[in-house]
């Protein structure tokens, strides 16, 4: 393990694999990140903790640094929210129980959306591409969207999304997020509060209102907050950490690296890796590293 | 001009699209080297968070980043995330229109019309005028922060091929108006010009922020020498170097079109040419507006101001015995020769550079001002002159709010309190007040930039107790919101943070803080 | 402010002659962070001392922390008015400070 708390450090602790909707697998991942020149690292699949579980097992003494991620896409009446979970232990019950509710989740969706598609539009997939679709960890809707720019039913993966697949509003369960900050709790984890400014998609939550769902999140056992976040420039860095230090929570850095399928560098957080990290984020980096 | 790289955003950004958008930015960016990059908004209407994140990812690569034509709502959405911080970005401008608008005033860059009988614009004659309106605006902001009344823009708009700042202006008259339309007050004129031109002249301003009208003057002379035989142009260029640097503000084009009177308050207007430096500097400039222009053609003026030649050299008289604080013939005609070297060096430059030399007048006004400029050197042998002593508030401390200034701050506290005989555990409980209150100002208030605390110190009638009053135009804060300290916490956790304010509390008999007109105004009592 | 310092075998006095404040208290953290090195007994002799704010405080409770890992540190011969400050804050519960003995 290359950590070394007296060295400059590159972290970072947000990116997906192909487990989820990233474009590198779990063993490409780790040279990638070792390229990146990043000495510690995490990955936050949307639902599965399947990576880290991979990722734990190639590690060799000479990788970077590495604790167990995961994301949970979380709703409640007020919201979206996306809830981190770090340092977990990959056999815990907890955790298994939200990750197989998630995943019968989004196979039921993409159940219900191919079916869809092919009812109100015609588009038929070869039965072998949907067997490929389903045995996925979790199939969503860029999954989808290949598929019809593959077989010319959409001219682009966004456009497949925006016109043909949103059509259907398919209601899922979400979990809560004292449900996925529980879960992340029971199996020795830490539940972290993903990109505080941005709910889902087009949200923006700030100000008072960004205060009063931290303090929500805090009351049901969140630990940390995802302070340093490529989409975040400095006010928004500055606001979360002042948040982090007002609630007591640790402070995490993330970029939400997805491969090919978005335009985010692997490493670049908004920290500045040159200077000291803040405290609070020293002592999450030794909190999961226990 | 430096070309730029213009790009237009329309319509929505938001998840459904941004990816797309994002792309079609890049690959327009491709073949950017290193040219600006602006994005033109006027057809945006709306950005969510996952537009924001995309404008985030281009300025990362291009960091040379600007967005304009933003409407207010996509504007709000840009501030309360910290965009604005972090690049330029700009308001759609409101178009105004000055036909058949009436024009009151003309400044070195502009000119002022009235677009309504509320309010002025001062159109920009440089069509590039936004950073000139930039850079008025944050003078006139300055100045207002030392104390200097003036006029702040409130809203920039465009005006055919160029820029306006609009300001709030209502009755308001300018002084040479005044002098036109009541020659009997003249006398008050005076009093008033006089009065303003102190209030700038003892201004300090903080190193930096306003440049040094010495290096312009040097200017004016280097050039003027050119003109001169070679001995009387050394000394001329002697005479400007000689002058020692200050760090007190002048105005720079000082006459009596940029003084107005508006509802019983007298301010000052065209905020181009503030700078700081010696008044002699000044003083030139004062003598050229009232008589140097005119001195070949007295007509001269009467298009300038509005009034003639002779009332002109009646306000320069009054004006020099006033601002000298004295009626002695020699100290003002030896002043005055001083001004005329400075604003006849002016002239000569500036009609060199700027007038038409071909016509005869302009020959022998340039001929006028070398004669008189050579007699005077003559019989000058410096620039410098005695500035007469103020009569400063002396319960009133204007510094510059550094921690090298505290002993400056505590000596003019402790000298009150030692005149009127105060115990030293007095002294050293009002000292700790003073020292955390000043620190305070002094590390947060302006950071990270600098500005000036106002400390009075006002002890009553019967010496029995310290009134200290704190002003600060810095960031608003009330100390007072802070918490007191956990003070029954083991030495391993006890923290200093709050520390110096509840100390301040503790120290006093009484404590108190309002913000108010762009001021932190901390007020303690202490009981003697 | 003057700075004096006595070394005695592991034992280090520091004497403070004058003002504590914001502009001096930089330069008193210096000196000590530069002389404790081995140090197993701090005494801070404060006889001189007339006048002391929150800076300076934060100095001693600084000097503090780090002496406590190492020895001892007490402040001594603390005039009435500076012990008001530290009886104000509470200091004097968290350390050992010693009045002026009255017949000095």
């Amino acid at each position: 393990m290359i950590f070394d708390e007296n060295k400059v450090n590159r972290i970072d602790f947000h990116m997906h694999t192909t487990v989820s909707d990233g474009t590198d697998t779990p063993e490409q991942i780790i040279g990638i990140v070792r390229d990146a020149g990043i000495t510690l690292f995490s990955v936050a699949d949307h639902d599965s903790i399947k990576s880290s579980v991979m990722i734990k097992k190639l590690l060799t003494e000479n990788d970077p640094g590495f604790f167990s991620g995961v994301e949970f896409s979380c709703r409640d009446d007020e919201g979206k929210y996306h809830i981190l979970g770090y340092g977990y232990d990959t056999n815990a019950e907890s955790l298994k129980k939200i990750t197989e509710f998630t995943h019968n989740n989004r196979m039921k969706k993409a159940r219900l959306r191919l079916e869809y598609i092919k009812a109100d539009y015609g588009f038929e997939f070869p039965r072998e591409e949907i067997e490929n679709l389903l045995r996925m960890d979790n199939p969503g809707k860029p999954h989808i969207g290949n598929l019809m720019v593959k077989y010319g039913y959409a001219p682009t993966k966004e456009i497949a999304i925006k016109d043909y697949i949103n059509k259907l509003r398919v209601r899922t369960d979400y979990i809560r997020p004292e449900t996925a900050i529980e879960g992340i709790l029971a199996a020795g984890g830490v539940p972290v509060l993903a990109h505080p400014a941005y709910g889902d998609g087009d949200q923006l939550i700030i100000g008072d209102e960004l205060d009063k769902r931290i303090k929500k999140l805090k009351d049901f056992g969140l630990e940390g907050v995802e302070c340093f976040y490529s989409g975040f420039t400095v006010k928004l860095i500055r606001d979360a950490m002042s948040l982090a230090d007002k609630y007591g929570l640790y402070i995490t850095a993330g970029s939400d690296y997805h491969g090919s399928n978005k335009m985010v560098e692997l490493g670049d957080t908004g920290l500045d890796y040159t200077k000291d990290f803040p405290e609070s984020l020293h002592k999450f980096i030794r909190r999961v590293m226990q | 001009m430096i070309r730029t790289m213009n790009i237009e955003l329309k319509g929505r950004i938001d998840s459904g699209n941004a990816p797309k958008i994002e792309e079609e930015l890049l690959e327009q960016l491709k073949d950017n080297g290193k040219e600006p990059v602006i994005l033109d908004a006027a057809e945006l209407n709306y950005i969510s968070s996952a537009g924001l994140r995309v404008i985030l990812r281009i300025k990362k690569t291009y960091t040379d980043l600007s967005i304009i034509n933003v409407n207010s709502d996509v504007y709000e959405t840009f501030e309360m995330t910290g965009f604005t911080e972090m690049m330029h970005i700009e308001k759609a401008y409101k178009v105004v229109s000055i036909e058949g608008c009436e024009e009151v005033g003309r400044g070195a860059n502009g000119t002022i019309y009235r677009i309504d009988k509320d309010n002025v614009v001062k159109v920009y004659n440089n069509a590039d005028a936004l950073e000139d309106i930039q850079h008025e605006r944050e003078v006139a902001k300055l100045a207002l922060i030392l104390g200097i009344p003036t006029a702040i823009s409130y809203d920039v708009v465009r005006v055919g091929e160029s820029y306006g700042s609009v300001f709030e202006f209502l009755n308001a008259q300018s002084f040479a108006k005044i002098m036109v339309n009541e020659p009997d007050k003249l006398d008050w004129c005076v009093q008033e010009f006089v009065k303003m031109l102190k209030i700038i002249h003892s201004t300090v301003v903080p190193e930096g922020k306003l440049p040094d009208m010495k290096e312009t003057a040097l200017k004016w002379a280097q050039r003027t020498s050119e003109e001169l035989p070679a001995q009387a142009g050394e000394k001329l260029i002697r005479l400007f170097e000689e002058v020692p640097r200050d760090n007190h503000m002048i105005h720079g084009d000082y006459h009596t079109k940029n003084l107005v009177f508006q509802n019983d308050e007298v301010l000052l207007i065209d905020m181009d040419t503030l700078a700081v430096g010696h008044p002699v500097f000044e003083l030139g400039p004062i003598y050229n507006a009232l008589q140097g222009f005119s001195e070949y053609d007295h007509d001269v003026i009467i298009d300038f101001q509005g009034y003639n030649y002779d009332t002109a050299t009646t306000f320069w008289k009054k004006f020099l015995a006033l601002y000298l604080k004295t009626t002695d013939e020699k100290i003002i005609r030896d002043v005055e020769n001083k001004a005329r070297i400075v604003g006849y060096s002016r002239l000569i430059r500036r009609t060199l550079r700027k007038g038409d030399l071909t016509l005869e007048k302009t020959q022998k006004e340039i001929a006028l001002w070398k004669e008189r400029l050579l007699e005077l050197l003559e019989v000058t042998d410096t620039l410098i002159f005695d500035e007469p002593a103020d009569e400063i508030n002396n319960n009133e401390l204007e510094i510059e709010a550094k921690a090298e200034n505290l002993n400056t701050v505590l000596d003019f506290v402790d000298k009150k309190l030692e005149a009127v005989g105060c115990s030293p555990r007095t002294q050293m409980q009002v000292d700790l007040a003073v020292e955390e209150i000043f620190i305070n100002i002094a590390h947060y208030a302006y950071a990270p930039g600098i500005g000036n605390a106002i400390i009075r110190a006002d002890i009553n009638d019967n010496n029995s107790q310290l009134k200290l009053t704190f002003i600060d135009r810095g960031m608003p804060y009330d100390p007072l919101k802070r918490e007191d300290p956990d003070l029954t916490l083991p030495a391993d956790e006890r923290d200093i943070g709050g520390l110096g304010i509840f100390m301040t509390k503790k120290s006093v008999d009484d404590i108190s803080y309002e913000y108010r007109d762009g001021c932190n105004i901390l007020v303690v009592k202490k009981n003697l | 402010m003057n700075i004096e310092k006595i070394l005695n075998g592991t034992e280090l006095t520091i004497a403070l002659d004058g003002r504590l404040d914001a502009n001096t208290a930089d330069e008193l953290e210096t000196e000590i962070v530069n002389s404790l090195e081995g140090i197993t007994g701090l005494i801070i002799d404060l006889d001189k001392l007339e006048y002391v704010s929150s800076a300076g405080l934060r100095v001693f409770l600084l000097t503090y922390k780090k002496m406590v890992k190492q020895g001892e540190m007490k402040i001594v011969n603390v005039n009435e008015d500076v012990m008001s400050i530290f009886e104000m804050t509470e200091f004097t519960d968290i350390l050992d400070i010693n009045k002026k003995e009255e017949n000095k």
